[in-house]
């Protein structure tokens, strides 16, 4: 897969909402490649897997939040 | 460097405005990521300590952080956690080296990560990132982009959260207002409460400007169409700001 291909499959990805995907090929390295990030797709990558990484973020949070309002509920019961 | 950065002193200065000497700095920091310890420590809070002095010079102060840590990810450059730690990635970096305007975007992104960490972030802020992340991406690119290029007189490429930044730009421009008045008057509002203010903002902004008061109806409108251009999946399209203005000036018939 060249630079250019992966980019454009990993902002698909994001559009789609598939982030944790987004974030386990995020991974892939330029040796993996064979090729070399121009700065413009190095600016794209970032912003791409930063939100996916950012929304994953938010479901934990809320899983957490869920967590601690159950347990509270246990306690007060 | 132009404004309140133009006072900057000693090696804050020069981080900012000797692209060589911040280079250099950079350098250090892919080179003591491999050695950790007091290394990394010193070489984060040499650009760390830059970036902090330049926003409170410019009163857009960063709020507490819990530490500024070198994440694994190698595609993330830079990133604020909501648990308030402030992520930076030196395999990524290294990348943004090879170009020679790539130091202008990685302090950008700092800045931009920095703005994030404005104030703890609110009760609520899941729902509203997850609804529509552009209203705080793009208020922190929006403002970062301004700090380096209109304070800092750097020169980064357009490239991440642009998208977003424009919607702000051109909903500036379609009303009259300065962008950068619209934008610290939203960093005034914590990460989560940003979609919550642009509407009384914005009506607030016109009225000083001699506009009469927004209608109810108007208002509701410009955050319905706000709510469609900060929608996640817009977040890595290329703008067209003719189309943003455009789309803004229907908010107001």
């Amino acid at each position: 897969m060249t630079t250019d291909a992966y980019v454009a499959t990993m902002t698909r990805l994001f559009e789609q909402r598939r982030f944790r995907e987004v974030v386990e090929l995020s991974y892939t390295t330029e040796d993996d490649l064979g090729g070399t990030f121009t700065l413009m797709q190095l600016e794209t990558l970032a912003a791409c897997v930063t939100m996916s990484i950012n929304m994953l973020r938010l479901d934990e949070i809320e899983a957490e939040q869920a967590a601690g309002a159950e347990a509270s509920r246990r306690v007060a019961g | 460097m132009s404004g309140p950065l133009a006072e900057l002193r000693g090696d804050c200065r020069a981080i900012w405005s000797d692209a060589d000497v911040r280079r250099a700095a950079f350098e250090e920091l892919v080179h003591a990521a491999a050695m950790g310890g007091d290394r990394l420590a010193r070489a984060l809070a040499r650009i760390d300590g830059a970036v902090v002095e330049g926003l409170e010079r410019l009163a857009l102060p960063r709020g507490p952080i819990r530490g500024v840590v070198q994440t694994n990810n190698p595609n993330v450059l830079g990133r604020k956690d909501p648990s308030c730690t402030f992520e930076i990635n030196s395999i990524y970096i290294a990348r943004f080296l090879r170009g020679p305007r790539g130091t202008d975007s990685i302090l950008r992104t700092w800045v931009h990560e920095s703005l994030h960490g404005r104030r703890p972030y609110a009760e609520g802020h899941l729902a509203e990132y997850r609804r529509a992340p552009g209203y705080e991406e793009g208020l922190a690119e929006g403002l970062a982009q301004i700090v380096a290029r209109r304070y800092g007189g750097l020169d980064p490429p357009s490239g991440a959260y642009d998208y977003y930044a424009a919607v702000y730009r051109s909903l500036a421009s379609s009303m009259d207002i300065e962008i950068e008045q619209l934008l610290r008057a939203l960093w005034r509002s914590p990460t989560g409460r940003v979609r919550h203010a642009l509407p009384l903002v914005m009506d607030n902004l016109r009225r000083t400007g001699g506009y009469p008061p927004m209608t109810g109806a108007q208002l509701r409108m410009l955050q319905a169409r706000a709510d469609t251009m900060f929608d996640q999946s817009r977040g890595l399209l290329v703008p067209n700001e003719l189309t943003m203005e455009m789309v803004w000036k229907t908010v107001l018939r």
